[in-house]
């Protein structure tokens, strides 16, 4: 019963998942996860100073 | 491709795709019969993931910013505004079923392989603290509405993990997503609530006509607008969608019904938002102080105005809306923390094997509901806490979606066209300049 249920499944569709290699960071991308890091640390600094004066 | 593969290539899958093989198997013989019956049961037996992922975004946390935002700002505003963010909230959860449908993997997974490991762990940390913080929200959402029948809180708390365990852990994936739709579907509670309050619809229509703020842009204003936004599009709801749509099995055949789910996902979640704001919007607003009242004020004025009947549904679905998110937040974070450090991770998978994947849920269900019942919790501080970390990561959130659904080498012919790429980069726009707002207002509050 297993066995045709997973035949029954292998004849339509593959269920692996796709293979995950790492990416070349470059060109745009490169220049979005800087700008995403600055984003970060502006964010963080803001909170910070409005913890620390109790606006939070 | 061989048409027939082998059954020795599924024993050298991972565990916890072969053990889905039966949900797929379900929808592939489904797919297999003619008839317009057949192809109802298979919209019925795909409807799951948008759905619980739209409709557990009207959380606690949801309930009471809609419903507060109705009795300060009337529903002048925000039922256009509350399209729009639906309509932003679609676009986005459509690229989480179509990356989890090519990739078979979640989100927390695809960043942690194709970014490394510094992103990986900068997106689980957010993840994993927001969605504490956000189940704290809900266990105060359950709590608060019990009360309303006498039950003490510890009580209703006890009883809430209960239900968030045993849902979990006794149920395989199909059994607890169907059992999560019917919890789910007392969300709509508030549809009919909205009826009893008698709007005026006349004022309902010229809402679409005038837009127009009561009061005009102030700080205040600026507040609520980002708590709606916030409340709408959250972080959790990527990873969660993209990691029920794996743990379902649906495979790219499968994404036009995942966008069928979940556009009906987006229509309830926006009906029951507009519905508590006309709601709210029609008995409380122009009340003395009606801009400052808190959930139970409001509770209170709906129990004078409508009657006992009217308050006890309000309560009721107060703790449908926290369970029900209660829910789908603990299995993200499950999910997220298998797909990270690799364990076996699926829903289908018994507790007794896979108690290193359940464990992290319900431990940061357990942690929340014990925060709600310390005496003189800062709860305020958390519920905004909240906001400020989903603020900084949604961006981040969006940003390494668009740039899994332009890759190419992964998703090949399913990547993002222009108007969908337009359409995502516009939302990241509007959240980091909500966002950047919001720290500016949050660090120098005289600014504005």
């Amino acid at each position: 019963m297993k066995k045709d249920t997973l035949s029954l499944v292998a004849r339509t569709d593959r269920m692996a998942p796709v293979e995950l290699t790492k990416a070349q960071v470059k060109g745009w991308v490169r220049v979005v996860f800087w700008g995403l890091r600055v984003y970060i640390v502006v964010m963080i600094v803001l909170v910070a100073i409005g913890f620390a004066r109790g606006q939070i | 491709m061989s048409k027939h593969v082998a059954y020795t290539d599924f024993i050298d899958c991972e565990e916890d795709v072969r053990i889905r093989a039966k949900d797929q198997a379900r929808v592939v013989a489904l797919r297999e019969k003619k008839g317009w019956l057949f192809r109802l049961l298979l919209g019925l037996v795909l409807i799951g993931p948008g759905v619980l992922v739209m409709i557990a975004d009207n959380d606690a946390g949801g309930v009471i910013t809609y419903a507060q935002t109705g009795a300060a700002y009337g529903i002048g505003f925000f039922i256009p505004a509350l399209l729009l963010s639906g309509l932003i909230a679609y676009v986005v959860q459509e690229m989480t079923v179509r990356l989890g449908a090519v990739t078979h993997r979640g989100h927390a997974e695809m960043i942690w392989g194709r970014y490394g490991a510094f992103w990986g762990w900068f997106s689980l940390v957010d993840l994993v603290l927001a969605n504490i913080l956000t189940l704290i929200t809900e266990f105060i959402g359950v709590t608060l509405g019990l009360g309303v029948f006498g039950v003490p809180h510890v009580v209703s708390a006890a009883a809430a993990i209960a239900v968030d365990v045993v849902v979990l852990l006794v149920l395989r994936y199909y059994a607890w997503e169907r059992v999560s739709l019917w919890i789910a579907l007392g969300n709509l509670v508030f549809i009919p609530l909205a009826l009893m309050s008698h709007p005026h619809w006349s004022t309902v229509v010229s809402a679409f006509s005038t837009w127009r703020v009561q009061g005009g842009f102030t700080p205040a204003f600026l507040f609520i607008v980002l708590a709606n936004f916030g409340t709408t599009i959250a972080p959790w709801m990527l990873f969660f969608q993209q990691s029920a749509v794996v743990d379902k099995g649906l495979t790219v055949r499968d994404i036009r019904h995942g966008r069928v789910d979940t556009a009906i996902g987006t229509v309830a979640m926006v009906a029951v938002a507009i519905a508590l704001v006309i709601l709210t919007g029609t008995l409380v607003h122009g009340m003395r102080g009606a801009s400052n009242l808190d959930i139970q004020q409001i509770l209170s004025v709906l129990g004078q105005r409508l009657g006992p009947v009217g308050e006890d549904l309000f309560a009721l679905g107060l703790v449908e809306a926290g369970m029900i998110a209660a829910i789908a937040l603990t299995a993200s974070t499950s999910w997220a923390m298998g797909e990270a450090f690799r364990w076996p991770k699926s829903i289908n998978m018994p507790a007794r094997r896979a108690w290193r994947f359940y464990l992290p849920g319900l431990l940061s269900a357990v942690i929340a509901a014990a925060v709600v019942l310390i005496p003189h919790a800062p709860l305020g501080f958390l519920n905004l806490t909240v906001q400020v970390v989903a603020s900084i990561f949604m961006p981040a959130a969006i940003l390494f979606l668009l740039l899994l659904l332009n890759d190419a080498a992964i998703m090949g012919e399913y990547t993002n066209r222009k108007w969908q790429n337009a359409a995502a980069f516009s939302i990241v726009g509007l959240l980091v300049a909500l966002s950047g707002v919001y720290g500016l207002t949050v660090a120098m509050p005289h600014l504005l």
